[in-house]
């Protein structure tokens, strides 16, 4: 941990800032203010949904690094289904539902490729965001693009379809909620349901859970399907809780940022909820260290610190424990 | 330039990346983070090439740093026995990072640093980064297939206990397969940065990295196959691009560029039928050795 500090501080230096000033800025930027909390909450949102659809498929050991596209198609489809005419308080359900099929149509393709032929997720779901990110490009360009035709960005969804604020004046909407019930709800799933069991067992030894007859194939397809789904989502949520409208390019990374937040969690989804608000924290953060001069990239050089560090930290754990069983 | 020329010069860097990853898939190490490792390799290769006004020192900075950060890979996965998903996501993280800042630290104290001369031609326009994606191909073949060297190394991802019992050390050659890695990881930085473009951008490989490592599986872990698919790509790429400045009108451009990974996947979707990885891909733990 102080080998992390350290690099962390070491490198703010080279960037050619103080440390201190610099945690002070993150600091501040992130609870210094109501509004900088409500901004850090902000962040937190849609990297504990994506954090979710990572742990749900890391648990059975499906590598779902798709949920980048995901999240970026199910904002597509939550921008379609916001413009629609639905009346009232259904607006923002068909909306979020839409963005849930949305996630889970886009990761039918390399749960079908893996289904069929034996893909590894790992990799069709990684070359599927590039493809994603070519479809936001695209719909803002053609079908979904303003009415007015002049940027490259759709029309804002009804009024209906938005979530609404938590606190008026505030960023925070009542995503957050379905975010945190997300979480509980699948902590619930993976812990006392026979699916959860069979996920753990699956993740634990693929041959063992063949040998036993479970359904391995189609657990894992519905597996990438919630995933996918939870992906999807987590678009959906930005869309009618932030943004409101879509456009090119859409996404700040969400869904690879996940990956870190996931493993920080060591995969409990309700440990996903701290883990989702220190990154949430560091994103809002870096926003106010920037205009104290570092640029925003010095989040990423932490964020590999704190990962290098946990796996450190878990081989020391080991370590020990073995030579404690040794004395 | 020629439009072949063209062609090979854009796979270059892509190319080596996928050579790089490809000795490393032999021996059972899964290798998220050639894409940082390229980064890494293409920063150094530009400021070192400023600084001393030599490509050649670029070349072999670029090589060393990446190899550094190779060892970083290896000290997690090899001795910590960490996921090797989990320490290639960090390693990635950790390279945008550190060139993101250190790229601005250099240009703040000299300005015109991250320009550094590209390398010069050598024959049919090709530089010699390119040259050497080409002799590889022939090169890497003959050492995987003919050489003790080679045998070693595929039997490490395949069947580590024989090369146990045979009295080699699955060790020595996981690590000599990573470092080699970072090497040709540290080449294809090279070959992007003072090889085509002459200076560094932020993230300037653009998933060439993850794009490599789907190439690798539709080559079927072939090097000479790889380096076909890796052309392929390459000249769908180039020919994406002579389109988009063409003014065509026909298809809308994010479906040209989104074209090349539609077709990666296709080739995943029907490659796989009689292909399979190494056989001990991934695999962390003594148990399984």
């Amino acid at each position: 941990m102080l080998i992390a500090l350290a690099t962390c501080a070491g490198i703010v230096s080279i960037a050619g800032a103080s440390p201190v000033a610099v945690a002070q800025a993150l600091l501040q930027g992130a609870t210094g203010t109501q509004y900088n909390i409500s901004n850090t909450l902000v962040q937190t949102i849609p990297l504990l949904v994506t954090a979710l659809a990572v742990i749900v498929a890391f648990r059975a050991e499906m590598f779902n690094i798709g949920v980048e596209g995901q999240f970026l198609l199910g904002a597509v489809f939550a921008c379609w289904a916001g413009q629609l005419a639905v009346p009232g308080p259904v607006a923002v359900v068909v909306t979020l539902l839409a963005s849930m099929l949305g996630g889970a149509l886009w990761a039918l393709i390399p749960a079908i490729m893996l289904h069929l032929r034996g893909v590894q997720i790992v990799l069709s779901s990684l070359i599927m965001n590039f493809i994603a990110v070519q479809v936001v490009a695209w719909v803002v360009r053609g079908p979904l693009q303003e009415a007015v035709r002049e940027y490259p960005q759709s029309d804002p969804i009804r009024a209906a379809a938005e979530l609404p604020k938590v606190v008026a004046g505030l960023q925070l909407h009542t995503g957050i909620w379905i975010a945190l019930a997300m979480a509980v709800f699948f902590d619930m799933l993976l812990r006392f349901t026979v699916f959860g069991q069979q996920l753990k067992a699956i993740g634990n030894g693929l041959r063992a859970s063949k040998t036993m007859g479970l359904p391995v194939s189609r657990i894992l397809v519905s597996t990438v399907l919630i995933s996918g789904a939870l992906g999807g989502l987590a678009g959906g949520i930005q869309i009618a809780g932030v943004t409101h409208f879509l456009a090119d390019p859409y996404s700040k990374g969400y869904g690879y940022t996940a990956i870190a937040v996931a493993l920080l969690a060591r995969l409990s989804p309700v440990g996903a909820i701290p883990a989702a608000l220190l990154f949430g924290a560091l994103t809002s953060g870096s926003s106010a260290a920037q205009s104290a001069g570092i640029p925003v990239v010095v989040l990423q050089v932490i964020q590999a610190v704190i990962l290098f560090s946990i796996l450190g930290a878990r081989f020391t754990r080991t370590l020990l424990a073995k030579s404690g069983v040794k004395s | 330039m020629s439009v072949i020329t063209d062609i090979i010069t854009y796979a270059a860097p892509v190319g080596l990346a996928c050579y790089g990853g490809l000795v490393s898939e032999k021996v059972g190490i899964v290798q998220i983070s050639l894409e940082g490792m390229m980064l890494i390799g293409a920063l150094t290769a530009v400021i070192t090439a400023s600084v001393t006004g030599y490509t050649i020192v670029g070349i072999i900075a670029a090589t060393l740093f990446a190899v550094l950060t190779a060892a970083l890979h290896s000290v997690f996965t090899l001795m910590m026995r960490a996921d090797h998903v989990i320490v290639g996501t960090a390693v990635n993280f950790l390279a945008i990072g550190i060139t993101g800042v250190l790229s601005r630290a250099f240009q703040k104290s000299n300005p015109t640093i991250l320009k550094a001369q590209s390398l010069s031609p050598i024959i049919w326009g090709m530089n010699a980064l390119t040259l050497v994606f080409l002799a590889l191909v022939p090169l890497l073949w003959w050492l995987l297939y003919r050489t003790r060297l080679g045998i070693g190394l595929t039997a490490t991802g395949e069947h580590p206990k024989a090369v146990t019992a045979a009295g080699y050390s699955v060790h020595h050659y996981r690590f000599f397969a990573s470092l080699g890695c970072g090497a040709l990881c540290g080449l294809a930085g090279a070959s992007l940065s003072i090889g085509i473009s002459n200076n560094f951008t932020d993230n300037m490989t653009a998933s060439r990295g993850f794009v490599a490592l789907a190439l690798i599986v539709v080559g079927r872990w072939s090097p000479i196959w790889t380096a076909v698919g890796t052309l392929c790509f390459a000249s769908l790429d180039v020919l994406q691009a002579s389109l988009q400045a063409g003014g065509n009108t026909l298809l809308p451009y994010p479906i040209l560029l989104a074209l090349p990974y539609i077709l990666t996947l296709v080739a995943l979707g029907t490659a796989k039928a009689s292909v399979r990885p190494p056989k001990y891909l991934g695999m962390t733990s003594d148990s399984q050795i």
